[in-house]
């Protein structure tokens, strides 16, 4: 089992970070690049909506661990935001036409889709989401 | 990592491409942003996106080709999409963004739809 961890606090700075921790993950561990595509996807969809909605763009810590174990790839990514489950945001309408689509709410969408299972946790300080993936 | 975005514009028959390399994320999305809005903003209503060397995009991607699109479209305009890699294929297909634009192998494929 191998476990990764970093934390993310410059809001400027956060997703070139989190994409060149998960590469370097990626590399170490001989991740697919199937797999790959799925969690720097979810990871940066997840970060982001952290950064512009639970921080409402203003610094915060957001903790990202990535767990490589049986032959799964777990990623927990923690936030001391105001509570909110993602989880609740209704389906986006992926058959709508260029006329109704609205301009963003896809990050959840992507995750759900990418992902083999999606759960929330709500801790004493924040919001945890939990991606699993099999390798 | 390729982590860089870059971006190269030529024209073939009369139509603007952009070859687009590296990847669209929310770090790099403004980059294109800025290119597409300059283009549109020059008169410019149809566009080819070159994507043979675009490894990854996620949604802040996304919004901002589909917001370059409403704009070409309400000037009758289109934005054309070719030689898209499996990642960003799949993530077209996933948010049905493959229904949106016209999608071609490649560059020349794409030009050949377009040419009035």
């Amino acid at each position: 089992m191998a476990v990764y961890q970093i934390d993310l606090e410059d809001t400027i700075t956060a997703v070139s970070q989190l994409a060149q921790f998960l590469s370097d993950i990626i590399e170490k561990e001989s991740i697919s690049i199937e797999v790959e595509n799925a969690i720097q996807l979810s990871a940066e969809e997840a970060v982001v909506n952290i950064i512009t909605h639970g921080y409402n763009g203003k610094p915060g810590i957001i903790e990202v661990t990535c767990e490589i174990a049986d032959g799964l790839v777990t990623l927990t990514i923690c936030d001391k935001a105001p509570y909110f489950n993602p989880l609740t945001i209704p389906p986006a309408d992926v058959e709508a036409g260029i006329d109704e689509r609205r301009i963003g709410g896809l990050g959840v969408h992507l995750i759900r889709s990418l992902m083999d299972e999606v759960r929330y946790k709500q801790t004493d300080s924040g919001n945890c989401l939990i991606m699993q993936k099999a390798l | 990592m390729e982590d860089h975005l870059s971006i190269q514009e030529r024209e073939i028959s009369g139509i603007t491409i952009l070859d687009i390399s590296g990847r669209i994320d929310a770090a790099t999305s403004s980059h294109i942003e800025a290119e597409l809005g300059k283009k549109i903003d020059s008169g410019v209503t149809t566009l080819i996106l070159n994507m043979k060397d675009l490894s990854y995009i996620s949604s802040s991607g996304l919004r901002v080709i589909l917001a370059a699109l409403k704009r070409v479209k309400a000037g009758g305009g289109t934005i054309a999409l070719a030689a898209l890699q499996p990642g960003p294929g799949e993530v077209f297909k996933m948010t049905g963004f493959d229904r949106l634009f016209p999608i071609s192998p490649s560059v020349e494929q794409a030009v050949l739809k377009l040419k009035p």
